[in-house]
C-alpha cells in the first residue's frame, strides 16, 4: 500500500502496479484499460508517492507474479547486483536528480543499466518532464554494429523502408534508388512483406543482396516476417537480420506466437550464418505502447511500463536495432499528437537508459487526432535526443502499411537541422558514388547517380 | 528475380513508373515543394473523412441480394463511430439483438463469413460485395455449408470469435476494412480462423491484407483465402502453427 495526503485527502494505491499506472501522464489506452488515475490531482498524488519509493522496492514486489510471467522471471533473474550498487540507496525521485547530474556520465549510465529494471526506468520516466528525457537521453550513446555503426554520437540514421502493397520487386527498388539518394538506409533497408510466403521473402532479400553486391554499399537488410518464417528460410536466402515484434507480458508475446526459447534458437540459426563482420547482433525488434493491452494482456499494467518491460525481451537478445512504433497501433491507445509524442520520447529515453540501441518510428494513423505537425515536432525533438535512427518512407506515405512515418526529406532536414552525418560507413559509400559531397550536401543527378537509377532501367 | 537491364538512362522523377509510393517528388533544397506538401495535405485530409462516414448496410444487404447472395445484419456494441474507434473493445462484441440473430444461424462445421467496416466503411462500400461473390465462386469447390453473410456495423476482426463460439461454425472469414491510407482508402482485409471461439488469438488467425486495386486483386485474395482454408480443414488448426506447416 502507497499513500500520499494533499491537503485533507489521502490518496491511496494499492500496489506498485497500480501506483505506476496512476502515475501515468494520460494517455487513451489506460483510459480503456481502466488503471489510469481518475483525476489529475490523484495523477500527481501517485508522482509524489511514487518519487519517494525506493529503487529496492522494484525487486520485491513484482508487477505481474514470478511464477506467472516469463518476462518477470527474466527481470529478476538477470538483474545486476552489482551494476545496481550504485543506485541501490536512491528513490525514484532521488534517481531522476542522479540521471539528471553533471556528474553522471554516459559510461555511469552505461556501467548502471543492467542493475535498472524496465519497471524502475518506466517509474523515473514518469515523473520526468520532456525536457528531462531528452537531456538524459542525449548523453546516452548505444552503439551497435554490423555492416554499419549506428548510434555514434553526431551521426543519426534510417531504417529505409520502400514497402510495396503486392510485394512487387521492382516497385520495392525504386523506392530503394530514390531512398539512397537522400542517403538513407543505413541502419537497415527493411521490406514488411504483405504476404507469409516464403518464396516471396526469399526474392526480395535476394534482390537486395544483389544490390548490396553490385554497389558495395555497407548496409543490412531485413524482410520482417514472423521470426519462425525467418528462421525457416535462413538456408535459402541471404538473411542479415531477423526481425520481430515483441511486448512485455508473456501472454501478449504468445498472442503472437513468440517464445523466448523459440527466440533463442531462432537467434542461434541466424548467428550460425555469420553474415555479421562486426557483432554478434543479429536481432530487430519492434515494440509500442498498447500492445500488450491490444491483446488483451495487459495483467492490469499501464502500457508504458508494459513498453519498458518489452526492453526486458530486447535486452536478452543482445539487438542490432530497437524500434517502438510509437503511432502505429492508433488512437484507442495514443489519442493524438500530445500523447504520442511524449510516449516516443519515453520510449525512447527508457530503451536507452536500459542500453539499447533505440530508434523511433515516428507515426501515426488516418483515424489519430494526429497530422504532420506533430511529426516535425516529435522528430526534432528525438533527434535533440539522440535518437539512433528513425524510419525513412517515401514522402511520409507507408502505401502498403496505410500510415503515414517520417520520409526521406525529414531525414535530410534532421541531419542539416542537428548537423549530424550518416553512419560512418555509409557515409563514406555516398561521398564515394557522389551521392552526397563532403559538406554532407546532396546530389541528386550526377554522372555516378545514374548508374545507380541504370539498375532498375 | 532479377531485375532486367536496358541501355536506356532513367531520371529520379522517373522512378513513379514502378510504385505508386511518393518516390522522385519535386523539391526546394532537401524540403519537398510547394505543389507536394499541398498534395500530400489533401490526401490526408480525404483518409481522415473516409474514416467517419456513415455506413449504410441496408444498401450492401441489397447489392449482395441482387447477387443472389443471403445476408443478415449485425451490430457491435459500440453506438457511433467514435466509440468504436475510441474503444475497440466494444466493437469485438455483438449487441444483444445480434447474440439473438446469430444464435439462430448455430450451425456446425459451416463457414461464417462477416463482413464489417473496420476503419474504412467506404472501402467495403466501394469492393465488398465484389470480394465475397469471388469468394463465394472459390469456396464452393470446398464443400462445407456457407452460412448466410453477416453485415456487420462497427465491427472489429474479433467479433468472429463471439461468432464463432455462439455458431460453432468451422471456419470464421472476416472481411474488413482497413484503416485508410493517403493512396487509397479502399483496401480490406481478410482474417481467417479456425474453429474460432472466445479463446482464439491473433496468433490463430491467418492474414491475407492489402486487397485493392493497386495492391492485392480480389482473383488473387479469393484463392489464398481457399487455399489456405483447404490447408486449415487438413489439419484442424489456423494462424501461426499452421504457417509452421508445409503447404
Amino acid at each position: 500500500m502507497y499513500k500520499t495526503q494533499i491537503s485533507n485527502h489521502s490518496y491511496c494505491f494499492e500496489s506498485l502496479r497500480d501506483l505506476l499506472a496512476k502515475a501515468s501522464p494520460l494517455r487513451s489506452g489506460d483510459v480503456l484499460a481502466g488503471v489510469c488515475a481518475s483525476s489529475y490531482e490523484e495523477r500527481i498524488a501517485a508522482q509524489l508517492a511514487l518519487s519517494n519509493v525506493p529503487l529496492k522496492n522494484f525487486l520485491n514486489e513484482v508487477v505481474i507474479d514470478y511464477d506467472k510471467d516469463d518476462i518477470t522471471r527474466l527481470i529478476i533473474d538477470t538483474h545486476d547486483k552489482e551494476a545496481f550498487a550504485t543506485i541501490s540507496h536512491l528513490t525514484v525521485g532521488g534517481f531522476r536528480d542522479w540521471l539528471l547530474s553533471t556528474e553522471v556520465t554516459n559510461e555511469i549510465i552505461l556501467q548502471t543499466n543492467k542493475g535498472i529494471t524496465p519497471e524502475m526506468a518506466a517509474a523515473v520516466s514518469k515523473i520526468m518532464s520532456l525536457q528531462d528525457l531528452i537531456l538524459v537521453a542525449q548523453k546516452i550513446e548505444v552503439v551497435s554494429k554490423f555492416r554499419t555503426t549506428v548510434g555514434l554520437k553526431g551521426r543519426f540514421s534510417t531504417r529505409l523502408q520502400p514497402n510495396h502493397p503486392n510485394d512487387d520487386n521492382k516497385g520495392i527498388m525504386a523506392s530503394i534508388l530514390d531512398g539512397l539518394l537522400y542517403g538513407c538506409g543505413d541502419a537497415v533497408i527493411g521490406i514488411n512483406p504483405v504476404s507469409d510466403s516464403e518464396e516471396i521473402a526469399i526474392s526480395i532479400l535476394s534482390m537486395l543482396e544483389e544490390l548490396r553486391l553490385k554497389f558495395e554499399i555497407p548496409m543490412q537488410s531485413c524482410v520482417l516476417s514472423h521470426y519462425s518464417l525467418t528462421k525457416s528460410i535462413a538456408n535459402r536466402a541471404p538473411v542479415d537480420l531477423l526481425f520481430q515484434s515483441i511486448a512485455g507480458t508473456q501472454k501478449a508475446n504468445e498472442s503472437f506466437g513468440v517464445y523466448l526459447n523459440d527466440l533463442a534458437e531462432a537467434q542461434e540459426a541466424i548467428l550460425a550464418l555469420k553474415r555479421n563482420p562486426n557483432s554478434n547482433q543479429v536481432f530487430y525488434f519492434e515494440t509500442g505502447q498498447g500492445t500488450a493491452l491490444s491483446a488483451n494482456a495487459h495483467a492490469m499494467i499501464d502500457q508504458q511500463t508494459c513498453e519498458a518491460r518489452a526492453y526486458a525481451v530486447a535486452r536478452k537478445f543482445n539487438p542490432f536495432l530497437v524500434n517502438s512504433v510509437v503511432g502505429f497501433i492508433g488512437p484507442e491507445y495514443l489519442f493524438n499528437g500530445k500523447q504520442i509524442i511524449r510516449a516516443g520520447l519515453e520510449d525512447h529515453f527508457c530503451g536507452k537508459l536500459l542500453g539499447l540501441p533505440m530508434g523511433v518510428d515516428v507515426c501515426y494513423t488516418n483515424h489519430a487526432d494526429c497530422d504532420q505537425d506533430d511529426m516535425d515536432n516529435l522528430s526534432t525533438l528525438l533527434a535533440a535526443a539522440n535518437c539512433n535512427f528513425m524510419m525513412a518512407v517515401p514522402g511520409s506515405d507507408d502505401i502498403m502499411l496505410q500510415y503515414q512515418s517520417t520520409s526521406y526529406n525529414d531525414a535530410a532536414y534532421l541531419r542539416k537541422v542537428f548537423n549530424k552525418k550518416v553512419a560512418p560507413e555509409f557515409e563514406r559509400w555516398l561521398e564515394k558514388m557522389g551521392i552526397q559531397n563532403k559538406n554532407g550536401e546532396l546530389a541528386f543527378a550526377n554522372e555516378e547517380i545514374k548508374k545507380l537509377l541504370n539498375h532498375l532501367s | 528475380m532479377s531485375l532486367e537491364k536496358s541501355n536506356s538512362s532513367l531520371q529520379r522523377n522517373e522512378l513513379k513508373k514502378f510504385t505508386t509510393a511518393r518516390v522522385g517528388l519535386s523539391t526546394s533544397g532537401v524540403s519537398l515543394s510547394t505543389e507536394e506538401v499541398l498534395a500530400f495535405r489533401l490526401a490526408h485530409a480525404r483518409a481522415v473523412d473516409a474514416v467517419w462516414v456513415e455506413w449504410n448496410a441496408t444498401s450492401i444487404q441489397e447489392k449482395l441480394k441482387s447477387r443472389g447472395a443471403k445476408s443478415t445484419i449485425i451490430e457491435s456494441t459500440a453506438t457511433s463511430r467514435l466509440q468504436y474507434v475510441q474503444n475497440p473493445l466494444l466493437g469485438c462484441e455483438l449487441n444483444g439483438q445480434s447474440i439473438e440473430i446469430v444464435k439462430a444461424i448455430k450451425n456446425e462445421n459451416a463457414i461464417s463469413i462477416i463482413l464489417a467496416d473496420g476503419l474504412s466503411p467506404k472501402a467495403v462500400e466501394e469492393q465488398g460485395c465484389e470480394l465475397i461473390t469471388a469468394l463465394l465462386d472459390e469456396l464452393r469447390s470446398i464443400g462445407n455449408q456457407i452460412n448466410p453473410i453477416f453485415i456487420c456495423r462497427n465491427g472489429r476482426v474479433a467479433i468472429g470469435d463471439q461468432l464463432g463460439e455462439i455458431t460453432k461454425c468451422k471456419i470464421a472469414i472476416v472481411i474488413i476494412g482497413e484503416r485508410p491510407g493517403l493512396t487509397t482508402h479502399q483496401s480490406l482485409g481478410m482474417y481467417i480462423t479456425a474453429n474460432p471461439s472466445l479463446q482464439s488469438t491473433n496468433a490463430d488467425r491467418n492474414c491475407i491484407s492489402n486487397i485493392h486495386q493497386e495492391g492485392l486483386s480480389i482473383a488473387q485474395a479469393s484463392n489464398e483465402c481457399k487455399m489456405l482454408i483447404q490447408k486449415m480443414l487438413k489439419h484442424n488448426l489456423s494462424g501461426y502453427r499452421l504457417n509452421q506447416l508445409p503447404d
